[in-house]
């Protein structure tokens, strides 16, 4: 669903998108734009690819200028700009923006927090609920 | 018999008594109903069949499968609202949380003395209800397993001392799995693919899933037949026709869907109410973060309410909670502020709130989509009580001993000390400020006596086309105010009662003629 341009800007938005902690596993960028384009995109609506791949592109020539104080497009931008124009257009005072901020970083969400080895490492074990739920089934009477 | 996409080898013609469009609360029901009086019934369903197996505890997959558009489906206006829809046998009951609430009698009265209603009386819609809990095994949520986070919240409103309880749900011998949004992986919830549906099938109905209904046939205003396809759910691409002769035919399609097929079809407008006074029950949601740990995602995520602020101000606090992949994109900041928060989520419990609202959008069916085009707008009475629902929800957390409250509103991410519930009383919000989801569209073929203000009358008979009834939450003239699948359910076992007697008249096959072969 992605073009390798798109692709390529998505892999280097992810890290920052999502940021770090010592408490998660670290962010496999690749693994991700994979798993949005294979599964969460090509499942997607078309409307909703389209807005999606605008967004991308948006945030590569201008987003930079929108909410920087120079103009570059994202993929010249430092670790440390990349992160401040994702905190500046999560809390953007335009509505629009601030929403189109959470419906960018949804898939990304989705494609981090859903793998196993992340979500194991919050708590949350979907292999074991799988395995517990296999093991009994409510039957009507 | 449930068929499926693949079960169908060539086009489908069969003649019945009764042809339902939509397999949801209304849909099943009815479909259960008629069948159990020896009526042959066919069920059009537009989602595909799911079961248990197919669920999978992974919460994005679910969603991708069984809610519309992969769960992106959402109003447009100040603001826009995320509005969940299912898609699939059981409609909206598979991925609903199970609430099972009655109907409250102050609306029950509007209905009966605003919108002519007064047939629809507390006693008779009190058997139908009856009916239906024992058939759903409804109880009260077991506080075994509602888990820590419905727990924690009910425990700050005790405090307080405010009205608060456990929920009853339609569920049997719950384990607080967690998954009631995604489809529940041990067939303990009762939504209607694993009740109604399999009863409807025992009793001789045949669902069609992953068919699309695309036309009802009306001869001389009266309608008799359903016109449709089966859609591949892999591709999209439309496969087999299917065509259903019947002696009355059932849209319940829900309140998104169901006046979009009428505008589509230029069908049963004469009021021009189709489509309009959307209700939504707007929801506001606000998390906090404890010292001790809470796993949100374990026990059942509604289970506790505070209906303290039901009658003054028509606002429901109910227990709103998912797996952190869904919940991550919901919680405030970005990059490394996110994370941090995020790997504290085992820590982190949520609550929501849902306003019974005044504000009234409209469906539309635009020449250019072949999607329906949902407006709404809030009304200055709904963000007050929106900002109100998140000030008791912030107050509540405070009460059970969180260290952190995150309101989810763009001019305030956190409030790290009680006294700041004060603040966010003060501010002055508009829609936009918000972060509003809803699960609960009504009021779209809204019910009533007078033909020109209502597209339905009090036996969700349409005006214009005889024999055409509608049986989901378009037809309710208000908002509910509650959680609405038990309503839907009650007027549907009564709408099947009315078309009993109405069938009753005339002669009625009592078997399904297969003209094709169809397995």
């Amino acid at each position: 669903m992605l073009t390798r341009y798109e692709a390529e800007i998505l892999r280097a938005a992810i890290p920052d998108v999502l940021g770090e902690d010592r408490g998660l596993p670290a962010v496999d960028a690749e693994r991700i734009v994979r798993w949005i384009d294979t599964q969460y995109l090509a499942k997607s609506t078309f409307e909703f690819r389209l807005l999606y791949r605008f967004l991308i592109l948006a945030l590569q020539f201008v987003f930079p200028f929108l909410f920087g104080s120079e103009y570059k497009i994202f993929l010249q931008l430092s670790p440390e700009e990349k992160q401040r124009l994702f905190n500046k257009w999560a809390q953007s005072r335009l509505y629009l923006l601030r929403n189109s901020f959470t419906t960018f970083r949804l898939a990304i969400c989705f494609g981090y927090y859903g793998q196993d080895e992340v979500s194991r490492a919050i708590g949350y074990d979907a292999e074991a609920k799988l395995e517990e739920a296999s093991k009994r089934q409510v039957v009507r009477d | 018999m449930i068929l499926s996409y693949q079960d169908i080898h060539s086009d489908v013609k069969v003649d019945c008594d009764v042809a339902v469009i939509g397999s949801g609360a209304g849909g099943a029901v009815i479909a259960k109903e008629l069948a159990e009086m020896g009526y042959s019934v066919a069920v059009v369903e537009e989602g595909g069949y799911f079961t248990r197996k197919d669920f999978g505890c992974r919460p994005v997959k679910s969603m991708l499968s069984m809610y519309r558009d992969g769960g992106q489906t959402f109003t447009l206006g100040r603001p826009i609202c995320i509005l969940p829809l299912g898609k699939t046998v059981g409609g909206t009951t598979t991925i609903n949380s199970g609430t099972c609430l009655r109907i409250p009698p102050k609306v029950l009265k509007d209905w009966q003395e605003n919108y002519g209603l007064k047939e629809l009386n507390e006693e008779e819609l009190g058997l139908f209800y009856e009916r239906i809990e024992r058939f759903l095994y409804v109880q009260q949520a077991d506080p075994e397993v509602v888990g820590t986070n419905n727990l924690k919240f009910k425990e700050g409103a005790d405090k307080l001392g405010y009205s608060a309880g456990f929920l009853p749900r339609n569920a049997k011998e719950c384990e607080g799995s967690g998954l009631c949004a995604f489809g529940c992986p041990i067939d303990a919830k009762q939504s209607m693919n694993i009740s109604y549906i399999p009863e409807a099938s025992k009793l001789g109905a045949t669902i069609y899933a992953n068919c699309l209904a695309e036309k009802i046939v009306v001869e001389s205003g009266r309608a008799t037949g359903v016109l449709g396809h089966f859609v591949d759910p892999d591709s999209g691409r439309k496969a087999k026709s299917i065509q259903l002769g019947a002696k009355a035919v059932i849209l319940a399609a829900g309140a998104i869907y169901t006046p979009y097929f009428l505008l589509k079809n230029k069908l049963a407008n004469s009021s021009g109410q189709v489509g309009k006074h959307l209700r939504i029950h707007p929801c506001a949601g606000v998390a906090a973060l404890f010292d001790e740990d809470i796993r949100c995602w374990d026990g059942i995520p509604q289970s506790t309410y505070v209906d303290e602020f039901f009658e003054e101000e028509g606002i429901m606090l109910e227990g709103a909670a998912t797996p952190p992949e869904i919940q991550s994109n919901t919680l405030p900041y970005a990059g490394n502020k996110h994370a941090k928060l995020m790997s504290q989520f085992s820590k982190i419990a949520l609550f929501g709130s849902m306003v019974s609202d005044t504000s009234e959008g409209s469906v539309r069916a635009l020449p250019f989509s072949h999607r329906p085009t949902v407006l709404y707008n809030l009304n200055k009475n709904d963000i007050r009580r929106l900002q109100l629902s998140v000030v008791h929800l912030a107050e509540i957390w405070f009460a059970a001993g969180a260290r952190r409250v995150y309101p989810m509103l763009a001019t305030m991410a956190e409030l790290t000390a009680p006294k700041q519930v004060e603040e966010l009383k003060r501010l002055k919000l508009n829609g936009k400020d918000f972060t509003i989801t809803a699960y609960h569209p009504m009021g779209t073929c809204r019910m009533g006596s007078d033909p020109t203000r209502s597209v339905v009358n009090v036996n969700c008979e349409t005006w214009d086309v005889k024999r055409l009834f509608i049986c989901d939450a378009s037809v309710f003239p208000t908002s509910l105010g509650v959680n609405p699948q038990m309503t839907i359910m009650a007027i549907a076992t009564r709408t099947a009662a009315h078309i009993d007697g109405v069938l009753a008249t005339t002669n009625s096959t009592k078997e399904v003629v297969i003209n094709d072969d169809t397995v």
